[in-house]
C-alpha cells in the first residue's frame, strides 16, 4: 500500500493531535517528530488552539534561539494573539522581537497581564514560582533532562503537550555515576523517557512527513535512526534538484559533489590513518568540497524555489563531533577560504534543530583507533546526517567498518534500563552500508 | 577433515582442542580486534597451559569458593524438577505455564566416553519435538547441549542454562550467582552473562534454522536468575539481549576471515607444547615466542580480565613501547604514532614529523612547553 | 585526563619512574584518619570476610567473620569501632553565623575521614551499608545494636565518596593519582601495591617499574581487596573453610583463619600508611579549607538527621532525591574544577593542553576605557595578551584568572599571528563598586598570566518536596520507601 500524499498524511496527523488535545483525558500527550517534520508549526498551532480556549498557554523551549524562533512564528501566524517573551534578566533578545505585533518582552512573568501565550526557556521557567498554568507545550522535549521536567511539572503546568525528535542527542551530564541506572525516574534520562516510563497511558503520536529531508535521505535515516516510526518525504524526487552551472575540473572533489548532486549522498573516503581528533587533511577536504560547491555555483530547486536558487555560504554547514574540530575548521576557513565566509561550522550538539541545503559531515568515527560510546551515539550521527534539504556529504578515513567490528558495543548493560533503540553501533552500520554505495576515494 | 580444520589442528599440535563454551565466546567479544587470540581460540589452543609453560603469571583462575557458591545456587534453583524455577517464571514474569516437565540432559550418556554428541542429539530431538508440537509440552530443558558454527566448524556449547518453550517461543534462562541488589547488578558480570546468553540464543536459532523452523521462535529477551539482595533466594529478570545477539553474530561471521589469518602465518607455525611422556611440555620457549610473534596482538590493559596471555602480551607491548600498553587514553592522544619512543622523539625534536604526524607533534610539543613553564614556575 | 597527562605517562614509562603532577593537596587529610581494609567473602553478596582497621599504623584491629553462620558479632564489633571513631568528632562544635540563605547554626569542629585502598572498596562499603541499614535493630544482643546505624553511616560515606572534592571516604589509589603519574596504565594504577611501587619504590629497587614488576609477583602480591585472589581462595581459604565446617573445635579453626588473614592483610595495611605519609607531606591548596568546612557541615547535618529522624536511607533514590543528588554532584563538580584551576598551576597547565586555557604576557593595558551599554557609564578596562598557546576559544568567551579570582574577562578579539596570538580582553567583573574601583584588578604590562574558561554560574536549583512529586514522575512515592525484602 502506498502512503497517502504527504500533505494529506501530515494534515491528518496534525488534526489528530489537535483533536485529541481538546478532549484529552490523560494529563499529557507526546508527539514524536522526525527531522524537519513541522514540529515548530505544530507547536505554534497547538499554542494558538489552547490559548483560544481561555487560559493562557505556556510554551517551553530549550534554548534562547529556539524561543525567539517560536515567538517569531507565533507572531507571524497569529498576529491577533498577545505573546509574552519571558527572558532571563541578563539575556538580550534580538532587536526584531519587541517590534513584532503583540509581543511583549519581560523577565518577570507578572508583567504579561494579557498575554495568551508565554514563551521562555526551560531554565527560565524553572525560576517562575506562580501557581501553575493549565497547559504547557514543551518543545524539543527529548533534549530536556528529566530533572528539569521534575521542577517544571511541579510548579509551572498541570497538563502538557510534549513535542520532540527522539533521534537527536540525549541530554548530557558531567557527572559519572551508575547510581540511578535502571530507575524509571533516572534524572539523567531525557524528560520524555521518564514521562513515558512513569505514565504508560499517555498517547504518543508521530508526525509522518519530513518536509526537510529529500526523498534520497528518508529511507536510510528512517531505517537507521527511527526504526519505530516510519515517515515519508514531503517532496517528490523531481522537486529537489541540485545542479552546477559552472563546469568542474574533473578533480575527485568535483566527482564527490557531482555524485552528491545526483544521489543526495556522497562519502569522500580518505586513506586509512589514525588521526585522533585533529585531522587537518580531512578538514581541508571538507572545506575544499564546500569551496567546489560555491565555485561551481551549486543551484538547488525545491518547493520554495522551483526556479532554482544559487546557494550561498549560509546554505552550507560543516558538522563535526568535537568542539575543537569545529574550531579548527573555522580557523582554516577564516584564513584560507574567504569565499566560504558565512558557512556554519559547528558540532552536532549545536546543529540540532537547524536546517541547511547541503551539509558536509566529518564522520565521528573517522581516524579513530577506538569507538567510544560518545562517538558511537546514534543521536550524534543522526543529527549530522539529517540537517540537509538536498545532499549530505560525509568525509571519513577508510577503516570505519573494521573499527566498528573491533568495538562491538561499548554500552554496559544495566538491569531495568531500556535498551537504546536504535543502538549506536547498529545505526552506524546501517548508515555505513548505505554510504558504501556512494563512496569516492580521494 | 576439511583443510581449515587440518590447518587449525597443526597450529594446536598434539593436544585435544580446548572446547569452546559460551564463556570463551563471550570473551571473544571483549577484544575482537586481536588476531592472535582469534587464531589461538579457533585452533583450541590451551592458552592457560601456554602461559604456564612460558613461566608467566596466569591472570585468570577460578576460585573454588566462587564455583561452590555458584553450584549451590544453581542447585537451589533447579532442584526438585526445577520447582523453584517454575515458580519464579510463573510469578515474576507473569507467565502461565500450565504443565511443566523437567528434563535434565546432564543425565544422558553419562557413562559414554564422549557424551556431548549424545546429549546434543537428545537436546535436539527434545527441542524439535517441542517446536513441532509433537510431544507433550516439555517446557524445561536443563543443561541442553547446543551446537554453534564458529569459524566454519561446529562447537558444542555446554550451557548451565535452561531452555524452555512457552506459547511457541523458546527462552534461554541463565542461572548466575551474582546478586541483584535493589534491581541493580554488577555491570561487568551482567554484561558477561547477557553475552553468554546471546551465544545460547544463536545456537538455538541455528538448531531451528537447520530444521527450517523460523529462528524468530527463540526470544531475544533472556531470563536471568540471580540471588535477590543479600539472600540466596532467587529472583528472575527479563533482559533484552538483542544488541548482544546482533554483535556476537556479526563477530562470529567475521571469524570466517580465519583462512586469511592462517595464510599469513609462516609455514610450519605451531603452538604445540610437545608434551613429554609425563605430560610436561618440552617445547623450547624461543620457538613458542617466535610462533606468537607471527600473530598480530592487540594488547590493551583490559586483556588481563579476559585472556590468559595478558602478561605475555603486556611485556611484549611494553618492550615494543606500544602506546596502547599505557591505556586507551594515551593511545588515543597519540593516535597515528605507534610507540612511546617515537612520540617522545617527535616531542623532543629528535625526529622530524611526517606529514601525517604534523598535527599531533605540534600538540605534543605544546604540552611539553607547558610542562616546562610549570617546572620553571612560569605561568 | 589531558594531553599533558598522556605525555607525562609516556615519560614515566620511559624513565621507569613516576612523575609528580599536582604538588598541592586538594583534599583535606585528617591527622587521625580511620584506615579501613575490608575483605569480602567470595560468593555471597557483601558478606564480610575480614576487616583490618584503626587509626594507629602499628596496632590495627582485625575483625574476622566465620566462614558460615552469623556475621552479627563481627559486625557488632565493627560498628563499635566505627561509631566510637565518629563519636570522637562530635565532641566539639563552633557557632556559624547566619548566611544569606541559612540561619545561624552549630558545626562540629572536626569530621571523620575514612581511607580505603581503592574505588572497589568504596563500592563494597556501599553494598555493605545497604545490607546493614535495613537489618532489624531489635536484637537481644546489645553488642549488635549498632549494626543498622553502621549501615547508615557507611551509606552516607559511600554517597559522599561520589561527590568530587569530598574527603569523607577516599580511595587512596585515586588520591595518589591526583599527584603522581606512573608509567603503567590507569587500570594497573588501581592496584595500590603497583601504584606505590612506581611512586615510592623501595630503596633497593632500581626503578619504579622494577619495583612494580616485583610487587606483581604472584607469590607475594596481595590484592588490596575487597575481593580475595582466586588462588588464595582455592589454595588457602577453601581448605580452612572446609575444616571449619567439619570440626567441632570451631574457635581453633577461626584462630587459624585469623592468623592467615592477618598475614594476608598486613602488607596492604602498611602500604596504606605509606600512601598516607606521602600525601600528608603535600601542602594544602587554598580552597581545601573551604571544602573541609563544607564536609564538616555535611557531617553535622547528617549527625542531626540521625538523632532527629534516623530512618534508614531509601534503598534507591526516589525521583526528587535522585534529582537533588544529581544537582549536588554537578554543583560539586563545577566548584571543584573551578577551584582547582584557580589554586593549582598543574591544573591550569592541563587546561592549557586541553584548549580550555591559555597563558601569555600582558602587552597593553587600557586602564581608563569606559563603555555605556545603557545610560550609565561603565568602567571596562581592556588588555591585550600575547600568547604562544593555540587559542581554541571564540570571541565572547568569559575567562577567569588565578591572579584575581573574582575578576572576569571577556574575549573581544583573537588575532592569530605566525608564532603568537594576540587576544584582546575586556574586564567585565571584579572591578569593585563604582565609588571605590578596585585598581588591583589591572595587570601591568609584562605580567605573565594564565586565563582559563570561566566556570558557568551554577546555583543549586530548587526541587519540589517529595510529597509533591509531580505526575510526570509518577506522583508522590509511597511514604516510607523501605527495602522490598521479598520478591517484587
Ligand atoms: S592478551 Fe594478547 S592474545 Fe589475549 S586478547 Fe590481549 S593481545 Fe590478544
Amino acid at each position: 500500500m502506498s502512503p497517502a500524499p504527504p500533505q494529506e498524511d501530515a494534515d491528518r496527523a496534525t488534526r489528530a493531535v489537535l483533536d485529541q488535545l481538546r478532549t484529552l483525558t490523560q494529563r499529557g500527550l507526546v508527539v514524536d517528530s522526525p527531522p524537519g517534520a513541522g514540529k515548530s508549526s505544530l507547536v505554534v498551532r497547538a499554542a494558538a488552539d489552547l490559548a483560544r480556549t481561555g487560559e493562557p498557554c505556556v510554551v517551553i523551549a530549550q534554548t534562547n534561539s529556539q524561543v525567539d524562533d517560536l515567538v517569531r512564528r507565533l507572531a507571524q501566524h497569529h498576529p491577533d494573539l498577545r505573546i509574552g517573551r519571558l527572558t532571563a534578566r541578563e539575556h538580550i533578545v534580538p532587536a526584531d522581537l519587541p517590534a513584532l505585533p503583540g509581543v511583549d518582552v519581560s523577565d518577570c512573568v507578572q508583567d504579561f497581564t494579557d498575554a495568551r501565550v508565554i514563551v521562555g526557556t526551560a531554565m527560565k521557567w524553572t525560576t517562575v514560582t506562580d501557581s501553575p498554568w493549565p497547559w504547557a507545550i514543551i518543545d524539543e522535549a527529548y533534549q530536556m533532562r528529566s530533572d528539569t521536567l521534575l521542577r517544571l511539572a511541579a510548579r509551572v503546568f498541570d497538563r502538557a503537550l510534549f513535542v520532540g525528535d527522539p533521534g537527536q542527542l540525549d541530554p548530557f551530564s558531567v557527572v559519572e555515576t551508575h547510581r540511578w541506572e535502571g530507575l524509571t525516574h533516572n534524572p539523567m534520562n531525557s524528560a520524555v523517557a521518564v514521562l513515558l516510563d512513569k505514565n504508560h497511558d499517555l498517547p504518543v503520536h508521530s508526525l509522518p512527513v519530513s518536509w526537510r529531508l529529500p526523498p534520497s535521505a528518508v529511507s536510510v535515516i528512517s531505517d537507521a535512526f527511527y526504526p519505530l516510526n516510519d515517515f515519508q518525504a514531503g517532496s517528490p524526487p523531481e522537486a529537489r534538484t541540485l545542479t552546477f552551472p559552472a563546469l568542474g575540473m574533473r578533480s575527485h572533489l568535483d566527482a564527490v559533489v557531482e555524485h552528491a548532486a545526483r544521489t543526495g549522498w556522497a562519502l569522500l573516503e580518505l586513506p586509512a590513518r589514525f588521526t585522533h581528533r585533529l585531522d587537518t587533511e580531512a578538514f581541508h577536504a571538507a572545506l575544499g568540497l564546500a569551496e567546489r560547491l560555491m565555485i561551481r555555483r551549486a543551484t538547488a530547486t525545491c518547493e520554495d524555489h522551483p526556479q532554482g536558487k544559487e546557494l550561498e555560504p549560509g546554505d552550507l554547514a560543516i558538522g563535526t563531533a568535537h568542539r575543537d574540530q569545529a574550531h579548527h575548521i573555522r580557523a582554516l576557513l577564516a584564513h584560507h577560504h574567504p569565499r566560504l565566509k558565512g558557512v556554519t561550522v559547528d558540532t552536532a550538539n549545536r546543529l540540532q534543530g537547524r536546517e541547511f541545503a547541503i551539509t558536509l559531515v566529518l564522520h565521528p568515527l573517522s581516524g579513530r583507533s577506538d569507538a567510544s560510546a560518545f562517538h558511537l551515539e546514534a543521536g550524534r550521527l543522526c543529527v549530522l546526517t539529517s540537517r540537509h534539504r538536498h545532499a549530505c556529504i560525509v568525509v571519513a578515513r577508510a577503516g570505519i567498518p573494521e573499527l566498528l567490528d573491533a568495538h562491538p558495543s561499548d554500552d554496559p548493560i544495566h538491569l531495568g534500563a531500556a535498551s537504546k533503540i536504535p543502538d549506536g553501533w547498529e545505526a552506524n552500520h546501517t548508515v555505513l552500508a548505505h554510504l558504501a554505495q556512494h563512496t569516492i576515494r580521494a | 577433515m576439511n583443510p581449515l580444520d587440518a590447518q587449525l589442528d597443526a597450529l594446536r599440535g598434539s593436544r585435544p582442542p580446548v572446547p569452546h563454551n559460551a564463556r570463551t565466546l563471550a570473551a571473544l567479544t571483549a577484544n575482537p580486534g586481536c588476531d592472535r587470540r582469534a587464531l589461538l581460540d579457533a585452533a583450541g589452543v590451551d592458552k592457560d597451559a601456554l602461559a604456564t609453560h612460558l613461566g608467566l603469571p596466569r591472570p585468570l583462575r577460578s576460585s573454588r569458593l566462587a564455583l561452590d557458591h555458584a553450584a549451590a545456587f544453581e542447585h537451589r534453583v533447579t532442584v526438585h524438577g526445577g520447582a523453584e524455577l517454575v515458580r519464579l517464571l510463573r510469578k515474576t514474569l507473569g507467565l502461565t505455564i500450565p504443565e511443566v516437565g523437567y528434563d535434565d540432559v546432564n543425565s544422558v550418556g553419562s557413562d559414554s566416553p564422549s557424551p556431548l554428541p549424545l546429549r546434543h542429539a537428545h537436546t535436539r530431538s527434545r527441542i524439535l519435538s517441542a517446536a513441532k508440537g509433537t510431544s507433550a509440552p516439555r517446557t524445561l530443558l536443563d543443561h541442553p547441549v547446543l551446537r554453534l558454527t564458529v569459524a566454519g566448524h561446529q562447537v558444542y556449547l555446554e550451557p548451565d542454562v535452561v531452555a524452555f518453550q512457552h506459547h511457541g517461543t523458546f527462552h534461554i534462562v541463565e542461572i548466575k550467582p551474582f546478586a541483584v541488589i535493589d534491581g541493580q547488578a554488577d555491570s561487568a558480570k551482567l554484561t558477561a552473562a547477557v553475552t553468554q546468553a546471546a551465544a545460547h540464543v544463536l545456537a538455538l536459532q541455528e538448531l531451528l534454522a537447520d530444521e527450517d523452523l523460523p529462528p524468530e521462535r527463540v526470544s531475544d529477551s533472556v531470563i536471568l536468575v540471580n540471588p535477590l539482595n543479600f539472600s540466596n533466594r532467587p529472583i528472575a529478570t527479563l533482559v533484552n539481549a538483542r544488541q548482544k545477539i546482533k554483535s556476537l553474530s556479526r563477530l562470529l561471521g567475521r571469524l570466517r576471515r580465519l583462512p586469511e589469518l592462517l595464510d599469513r602465518l609462516p609455514p610450519g607455525t605451531t603452538f604445540d607444547l610437545a608434551a613429554g611422556p609425563d605430560n610436561t611440555p618440552t617445547r623450547p620457549h624461543g620457538e613458542l615466542t617466535d610462533a606468537l610473534a607471527a600473530t598480530r596482538p592487540l594488547y590493551t590493559p583490559g586483556c588481563r580480565q579476559h585472556c590468559d596471555l595478558a602478561f605475555y602480551c603486556r611485556s611484549e607491548a611494553r618492550n615494543r613501547g606500544t602506546t596502547g600498553a599505557l591505556g586507551t587514553k594515551v593511545r588515543d592522544d597519540t593516535a597515528g604514532i605507534d610507540t612511546t619512543a617515537t612520540a617522545l622523539a617527535l616531542t623532543d625534536g629528535h625526529l622530524h614529523p611526517s606529514r601525517d604526524q604534523a598535527d599531533i607533534t605540534q600538540a605534543l610539543r605544546h604540552a611539553h612547553r607547558v610542562h616546562a613553564d610549570l617546572l620553571a614556575g612560569l605561568a | 585526563m589531558s594531553l599533558l597527562a598522556s605525555l607525562l605517562r609516556m615519560r614515566a614509562a620511559t624513565t621507569g619512574n613516576a612523575v609528580p603532577t599536582s604538588q598541592l593537596r586538594h583534599l583535606h587529610l585528617s591527622d587521625r584518619p580511620l584506615m579501613m581494609l575490608p575483605l569480602e567473602q567470595t560468593g555471597p553478596a557483601a558478606r564480610p570476610l575480614a576487616v583490618m582497621l584503626g587509626t594507629d599504623p602499628r596496632h590495627p584491629q582485625l575483625l574476622v567473620a566465620p566462614p558460615s553462620g552469623s556475621t552479627a558479632p563481627m559486625l557488632g564489633a565493627l560498628a563499635a569501632t566505627v561509631t566510637a571513631y565518629i563519636d570522637e568528632h562530635q565532641q566539639r562544635s563552633e557557632q556559624i553565623p547566619a548566611g544569606t540563605n541559612r540561619p545561624a547554626r552549630r558545626r562540629y569542629t572536626d569530621a571523620p575521614q575514612i581511607l580505603v585502598p581503592n574505588p572497589k572498596t568504596v563500592a563494597y562499603l556501599d553494598r555493605l551499608g545497604r545490607d546493614l541499614r535495613f537489618r532489624p535493630a531489635d536484637t537481644d544482643i546489645p553488642a549488635q545494636h549498632g549494626v543498622p546505624r553502621l549501615g547508615q553511616w557507611l551509606t552516607h560515606f559511600a554517597d559522599r565518596a561520589e561527590i568530587p572534592g569530598s574527603c569523607a571516604l577516599v580511595p587512596l589509589t585515586g588520591f595518589l593519582t591526583m599527584h603522581w603519574i606512573t608509567g603503567q596504565s590507569p587500570l594497573e594504577d588501581e592496584d595500590l601495591a603497583l601504584l606505590l611501587a612506581w611512586i615510592d619504590p623501595p630503596r633497593d629497587a632500581a626503578s619504579g617499574r622494577d619495583a612494580a614488576l616485583a610487587a606483581e609477583h604472584p607469590d607475594t602480591h596481595r590484592p588490596a581487596g575487597p575481593a580475595t585472589d582466586a588462588r588464595f581462595d582455592t589454595e588457602q581459604l577453601a581448605p580452612l573453610f572446609e575444616q571449619y565446617a567439619r570440626t567441632t573445635a570451631q574457635p581453633r579453626a577461626l584462630q587459624d583463619l585469623e592468623r592467615l588473614l592477618a598475614h594476608y592483610l598486613q602488607p596492604t595495611w602498611d602500604l596504606m600508611w605509606q600512601a598516607y605519609t606521602l600525601l600528608h607531606a603535600l601542602p594544602e591548596a587554598d580552597s581545601t579549607a573551604r571544602r573541609w568546612n563544607k564536609e564538616r557541615s555535611v557531617f553535622t547535618d547528617f549527625s542531626t538527621y540521625l538523632i532527629q529522624d534516623g530512618r534508614p536511607q531509601a534503598a534507591r533514590d526516589q525521583a526528587v532525591s535522585a534529582a537533588v543528588g544529581l544537582a549536588r554532584r554537578e554543583e560539586a563538580t563545577a566548584a571543584f574544577d573551578a577551584e582547582r584551576a584557580m589554586d593549582d598551576p598543574f591544573a591550569r597547565a592541563e587546561l592549557r593542553t586541553a584548549g580550555r586555557a591559555f597563558a601569555g604576557t600582558v602587552t597593553t593595558v587600557d586602564a581608563d576605557r569606559c563603555v555605556r551599554p545603557k545610560a550609565r557609564r561603565q568602567w571596562r578596562p581592556m588588555l591585550t595578551v600575547s600568547t604562544t598557546d593555540p587559542v581554541s576559544m571564540e570571541p565572547g568567551q568569559l575567562l577567569a584568572c588565578h591572579a584575581h579570582r573574582n575578576a572576569r574577562y571577556k574575549i573581544c578579539d583573537i588575532a592569530p599571528g605566525s608564532a603568537t596570538t594576540q587576544v584582546q580582553l575586556e574586564i567585565t567583573a571584579g572591578m569593585g563598586p563604582e565609588s571605590r574601583p578596585n585598581y588591583n584588578v589591572l595587570p601591568d604590562p609584562g605580567d605573565l598570566l594564565t586565563f582559563t574558561a570561566a566556570p558557568d554560574h551554577y546555583r543549586l536549583p530548587e526541587f519540589p518536596p517529595r510529597n509533591q512529586t509531580p505526575w510526570t514522575h509518577g506522583g508522590p512515592p509511597a511514604e516510607h520507601p523501605d527495602h522490598e525484602g521479598e520478591e517484587r
